[in-house]
C-alpha cells in the first residue's frame, strides 16, 4: 500500500506531474517583443521632442521680430514709405487693415481656448515621449 | 552543450547580449506559464501575461542584485503581476476560507492506480487547489524553493508562509482523497 503522510513523498509524486506548457514558440515570442522595445528604444533616443520645424518656425519669428526692431530703430519703416510705391502700399495697407480688423473680433476667450490646446498639446506629446519607455 | 547558471546568463544579458535571456525564459516559462495559468484560466490570457512577466523581469535585471536566487526574484515577480493583474481584472480569487480544512489524518493511499493514473489524478488535484496554494504548493514541491524564498515571493513571513503552506498541503490532502474515493467508487 502506497501510502503519502509526509513531505519527502508528497514532494516526490508533485515532481512526477507535468506543468502546463506554453505554446512551442513562446520563447521565441518574448524574445521578439524585447528586441522590437529595444530597438524602438535605440530609435527613440534620437529623435528629439521638439521636431526641426518647430525650431525653423521658432528662429524665423525671432529673425523677423529682430528685423522689425532694427528697422523701427533706423526709420526704414514709417510713414514715409508711402511715398516710394503710393499704389502698392494702400493696396497693401487695406489688405493688412482687413485682416487685423478680422482678427479683431475673434473673442478673445476662443484665443485664448486655442492657446491653451496648443500648450497641452505640447505638454502631452512631451510627457507621452518621455513616459514611452518608463 | 555547456550547461551554466542562472547568473551566467544574466551577466551576458546585463552585458548586452540580449539573446542570452532567452535561456531564462526557456528554463522558467513552465513554472511562470501553468501560475498564470492557473489565475486566469485562459491559455491565451496566461501565455500574454507570462510573457509581460518575462519582459518585465527583463527590463528589471539591473535591478537584481543577487543577494537571493534568481528563481525565488523571478517567482516574486510572476506572482504580484498576477495578484495584481488578477485584482485589477477583478478575477474570482476562491478565497482561503472557501475550503474546510478537517483536522483529519494526512495519508491516503493509491492502491490499484498505475503510475500514470496517480500522476493524472494529482494534476487534477492541484488544478483544484486555490490560486495561491497552488503556486506556494508548486514552488515548494516543485521548484524546491524553502519556506523562507516562499515568504520572499509571497511578501509574507515565514510563520504566515508554514501556516499558509501547511493549510495548502491540507486542502491537497482532502482534495485528493475525494478524488480518489470518487474513482474507486466508480470502478465498484
Amino acid at each position: 500500500m502506497k501510502e503519502i503522510n509526509n513531505d519527502m513523498e508528497l514532494k516526490k509524486l508533485v515532481k512526477e506531474t507535468r506543468l502546463e506548457k506554453p505554446g512551442n514558440d513562446f520563447t521565441l515570442k518574448v524574445m521578439n517583443r524585447i528586441f522590437d522595445e529595444e530597438t524602438a528604444k535605440i530609435l527613440n533616443k534620437g529623435i528629439k521632442v521638439l521636431g526641426k520645424n518647430f525650431w525653423v518656425f521658432v528662429l524665423l519669428f525671432v529673425a523677423l521680430g529682430i528685423t522689425m526692431i532694427i528697422l523701427s530703430a533706423t526709420g526704414v519703416i514709417s510713414g514715409d514709405s508711402s511715398t516710394l510705391l503710393p499704389e502698392a502700399s494702400k493696396t497693401i495697407t487695406r489688405e493688412y487693415q482687413t485682416i487685423f480688423e478680422k482678427i479683431g473680433k475673434v473673442p478673445l476667450s476662443i484665443g485664448a481656448i486655442l492657446t491653451a490646446s496648443s500648450i497641452l498639446l505640447l505638454i502631452e506629446r512631451f510627457m507621452s515621449k518621455k513616459n514611452l519607455f518608463s | 552543450m555547456e550547461q551554466h547558471d542562472d547568473l551566467y546568463y544574466i551577466e551576458k544579458v546585463k552585458s548586452g547580449l540580449t539573446n542570452h535571456f532567452s535561456y531564462i525564459v526557456e528554463n522558467y516559462k513552465d513554472v511562470v506559464f501553468s501560475i498564470a495559468l492557473k489565475v486566469l484560466k485562459n491559455r491565451d490570457e496566461a501565455e500574454e501575461m507570462a510573457q509581460e512577466v518575462f519582459i518585465k523581469v527583463y527590463h528589471s535585471l539591473d535591478k537584481f542584485r543577487g543577494s537571493s536566487k534568481f528563481s525565488t526574484w523571478l517567482y516574486s515577480v510572476t506572482y504580484n503581476h498576477c495578484i495584481s493583474q488578477v485584482r485589477k481584472k477583478k478575477y474570482d480569487i476562491r478565497s482561503l476560507e472557501n475550503v474546510q480544512i478537517a483536522d483529519e489524518d494526512d495519508d491516503f493511499n493509491f492502491d490499484g492506480f498505475s503510475e500514470e493514473e496517480r500522476r493524472e489524478i494529482l494534476e487534477s488535484a492541484l488544478k483544484k487547489l486555490p490560486e495561491d496554494d497552488y503556486t506556494l504548493v508548486i514552488l515548494y514541491y516543485y521548484e524546491d524553493q524553502t519556506i523562507e524564498e516562499l515568504a520572499r515571493v509571497a511578501k509574507l513571513s515565514v510563520s504566515n508562509t508554514k501556516v499558509k503552506l501547511f493549510r495548502a498541503r491540507k486542502k491537497l490532502h482532502i482534495i485528493l482523497n475525494e478524488m480518489l474515493k470518487e474513482e474507486i467508487d466508480s470502478l465498484l
